[in-house]
């Protein structure tokens, strides 16, 4: 099976021509699934706190990070009112982007 | 709380927020036959792509309440490609829950296939809207 997503790079293109410079950028990913889109921008952010209420796709998501981008991204497999609960608003530093990719 | 209004307080004060979501409108199949694109069908939903529509008005709503403020919109094709129809069908009933693919879409794939050769790889394109906010800080 040959499925590719996004093949002419259309979504990354728009992706980084709106969000600019990522760079000492701490970014917040909404619905990441199994890190699909996350790989793309990742590598230019400082650090990346990736989300999706959707456990098996973070599992997928956490055995496909790339060893360069450990120490960069960070999963949970949570939805956004669970990581609020557990992260709320002043217990670490907040967002400069925060990106709902098909989530909203 | 609005998902928008709690990402608000998870900004910095000069935050912004990128959404991407498709336009909801039927997202078509084309098929290519000896470098040549031909129009077979549309993807259609179960609850006809609603949630993209509950997505602008989430939007719009954040906008209105002060929120955020819209600094630039634009929209590319995002593409789906896949080596046959009968492989993108089946990704597409594996990974897209509400996905309904009438049975006339692959019927008109295979006369394409009969009339024009082969079918090389097909592809199902959404328009997909993508737009930076700007977090309006409250004094």
């Amino acid at each position: 099976m040959t499925i590719l997503l996004d093949p002419e790079e259309n979504e990354t293109k728009a992706l980084l021509a709106c969000a600019g410079d990522l760079a000492g950028k701490r970014v917040l990913e909404i619905g990441c699934g199994d890190g699909r889109l996350t790989w793309r921008f990742a590598p230019m952010a400082a650090q990346v706190i990736a989300i999706d209420a959707d456990a098996g796709k973070i599992s997928r998501a956490r055995q496909n990070l790339p060893p360069e981008l450990r120490e960069r991204v960070t999963f949970y497999a949570c939805g956004l009112e669970q990581f609020v609960a557990r992260f709320p608003p002043g217990s670490d530093k907040p967002f400069d982007l925060a990106l709902l990719s098909w989530s909203l | 709380m609005h998902a928008l209004e709690i990402i608000h307080t998870l900004l910095a004060r000069d935050g912004c927020l990128i959404d991407l979501h498709p336009d909801g409108q039927p997202p078509p199949f084309v098929a290519w036959i000896g470098g040549q694109s031909y129009l077979f069908g549309r993807l259609q939903e179960s609850d006809d792509f609603i949630e993209y529509a509950q997505a602008d008005a989430a939007l719009a709503e954040a906008i209105r309440r002060g929120w955020f403020e819209v600094e630039r919109q634009a929209s590319f094709s995002f593409i789906t490609h896949g080596d046959s129809a009968a492989e993108l069908f089946a990704f597409l009933n594996e990974n897209w829950t509400d996905a309904v693919i009438a049975d006339e879409v692959g019927e008109r794939a295979q006369e394409l296939s009969l009339l024009y050769g082969p079918i090389s790889s097909v592809q199902m394109s959404e328009q997909t809207r993508i737009a930076r906010l700007r977090k309006i800080s409250r004094v």
